[in-house]
């Protein structure tokens, strides 16, 4: 049972159905999800593609009087060809971290990668949208010292894209950046052994291949070289990466995406980077896209991005 | 953060004559007897032993009681003390059972009972050494002032799975009302079926010691897979670190050791206890492995530094 049983005991869907619907019970929740105490708002934000729509959370009956709450603006995952800010790894995410660590968050509901739309448009969302939180800090009751921004998988890689603008265009407004499963390589890294070993047992129906990366990168760049792509570039494949936000990287056990995390990882502490890095045991791909409740290694990783961002403070 | 005790860097030298693929356990048999030998002789401190039966809902449970030789008439702080081995091995006289016991009786001038609490084996599962557990340190308080114990200073204890089996006990009498006087201590422990999330940090430091000292995830789970978990009832608490409710538990310290997968169950336990609202600490046994408490504070630093550790949470006003 090295695979939590949660994900282990439904991987035969995807040998007996046809993707989607082997994917849907895959991911169908066990229990009704019951939010915490939270009320939301939805912003629409001008960015250089026209509005972008977003989604704030915060606690319940707090009347914003001193902007003393910690902040995130935060990305969904789906390859930046699918997914939205309803789905868990977004919606539930938001709730549950503006609950737990009695914060501000803002998921972004990013323009996708379409045959017509190619990078940097996402990135372009992300930066405008996270500038206008930071710019927005006061009245939204967020702390100008503790704006963080994160994502998970393609949203990962998203926020670290966003974390280089801040750098870049001198904006400086990230207290650190919360990377989940991230992409973070044009050319996926090669998977090593031991991860190769990690997949081999069962999960080949998790198997994000390198074959598969390289054909969805390639669609997300369409004809942009790398020059007039940096630095809106794949963070990973950035030349400087001195000078970033601390960041803390999630990775998942059972997940070819890990090759990336890790190097990236690595390559954030080589350049002299602050960083924390997590292997959460026993799941695959997107765990945070479930209810807490169902999964316990998903209570695990909120708690130690809210730890991250307890013990984390812009200078 | 420091490198690996010297003590123990001497002891990896044996384990370039272990082939590859020994395993977890096969190297055991090929140079078990060397690793686990010690530098000196130990020479016992002043403490007078005893070893009594106490009664258990399910048996007579065998214990050792330890006294400071030289305790005068007033009540000594008490420590419930239960030794490591997976659930399915160790005993009184291990070194982590009975050095342990000797050394704190002594160190912290307390009264020490090492519990020879029931194992696992392949007839008998979970919760049997919960049910020792429990009713060796019920009767360990009620028998406060027999013993020389003042009731109000008791702290339980274990190493590894007897740290799992401390959590599971603090974790009942918290469940019937019974915490007061009572704190806990847990070395190099193990409180979660599966292992949580291991950091890079930790995991570079695995790849500095000898890959069969390194229990990887696999092997936890598979140990883990032998004890009953499953069918046993979740008011037993068997690992701590899976209750959903951790709240009201008593002031507690964690001493993780450094070079230890373990060390992922002991942060991710304290910080569950610190979400949870619980006055909890958490130390580095600095360049420490799993199980240091298992030869001679005279003979490994940061054996000796452990005792302290906790000899100084023992002796704690509060």
């Amino acid at each position: 049972m090295p695979l939590d049983p949660l994900f282990a005991d439904r991987l035969h869907f995807f040998a007996e159905l046809p993707f989607a619907e082997a994917l849907a019970k895959y991911e169908a929740p066990i229990s009704v999800y019951a939010s915490p105490p939270i009320e939301t708002e939805e912003v629409v934000i001008d960015g250089p593609n026209g509005a972008i729509n977003a989604r704030i959370y915060r606690p319940d009956g707090n009347d914003f009087a001193d902007a003393t709450m910690p902040g995130l603006v935060w990305f969904h995952g789906g390859g930046f060809t699918q997914g939205d800010y309803n789905m868990n790894e977004s919606d539930v995410v938001s709730r549950e971290i503006a609950h737990r660590l009695h914060a501000v968050v803002m998921s972004v509901d990013y323009r996708l990668v379409t045959e017509t739309v190619k990078f940097p448009v996402p990135q372009l969302d992300g930066i405008a949208s996270t500038r206008w939180f930071a710019q927005n800090a006061d009245r939204l009751g967020v702390n100008p010292k503790k704006i963080f921004v994160g994502g998970i998988s393609a949203g990962g890689c998203l926020a670290a894209s966003v974390a280089v603008m801040d750098r870049d265009s001198g904006d400086n407004y990230l207290a650190g950046q919360l990377l989940n499963c991230p992409i973070a390589h044009f050319v996926a890294p090669q998977f090593n052994d031991e991860l190769l070993g990690k997949l081999d047992e069962d999960p080949k129906a998790l198997v994000i291949s390198r074959e598969y990366l390289d054909d969805n990168n390639r669609f997300l760049v369409g004809n942009m070289s790398i020059e007039e792509l940096e630095p809106y570039w794949f963070p990973g494949e950035v030349s400087d990466l001195s000078s970033l936000a601390p960041a803390q990287i999630i990775n998942c056990e059972y997940d070819t995406l890990r090759a990336s995390g890790e190097k990236f990882a690595a390559q954030l502490a080589t350049a002299g980077n602050k960083v924390e890095t997590l292997t959460q045991t026993g799941v695959p791909h997107a765990h945070i896209n479930r209810y807490p409740a169902d999964c316990k290694q998903m209570v695990e990783t909120l708690d130690n991005m809210v730890r991250f961002m307890q013990e984390t403070e812009k200078a | 953060m420091s490198p690996v005790d010297p003590f123990f860097a001497k002891k990896f030298e044996l384990f370039e004559k272990v082939p590859a693929d020994a395993g977890e356990m096969g190297w055991m048999s090929l140079i078990g007897a060397e690793y686990q030998e010690p530098l000196s002789e130990y020479k016992s401190p002043n403490v007078r032993v005893e070893n009594r039966l106490i009664p258990g809902p399910q048996g007579e449970i065998p214990v050792r009681l330890y006294w400071p030789a030289d305790s005068g008439a007033e009540t000594l702080p008490g420590l419930v003390w239960f030794h490591g081995g997976a659930f399915m091995f160790g005993d009184l006289d291990m070194n982590e059972g009975d050095i342990t016991g000797r050394e704190l009786a002594h160190r912290s001038n307390a009264v020490v009972m090492s519990v020879d609490y029931r194992l696992v084996t392949p007839e008998r599962k979970f919760p049997a050494s919960q049910i020792d557990g429990l009713a060796a340190t019920r009767w360990f308080r009620d028998n406060a002032s027999e013993l020389g114990v003042d009731a109000g200073r008791i702290v339980i204890s274990g190493a590894s799975a007897g740290a799992c089996l401390t959590g599971s006990v603090v974790l009942q009498l918290r469940d019937a009302g019974e915490l007061a006087g009572i704190r806990q201590l847990l070395i190099y422990p193990t409180l979660h079926n599966d292992l949580p999330a291991v950091s890079s940090e930790l995991a570079a430091k695995l790849a500095e010691i000898p890959s069969q000292l390194a229990f990887s995830r696999e092997f936890m789970v598979w140990l883990n897979g032998q004890l009953g978990i499953d069918l046993a009832d979740p008011s037993f608490h068997c690992f701590p670190g899976d209750t959903k409710d951790l709240s009201g538990l008593p002031q507690t310290l964690i001493i993780n050791s450094e070079y230890d997968t373990l060390r992922a169950s002991g942060e991710r336990y304290f910080a569950q206890l610190q979400a949870a609202g619980n006055d909890a600490t958490q130390l580095l046994a600095e360049g420490a492995i799993h199980g240091h408490l298992n030869w001679y504070p005279q003979d490994c630093g940061v054996m000796d530094e452990t005792l302290d550790m906790m000899h100084t949470f023992i002796t704690e006003e509060k």
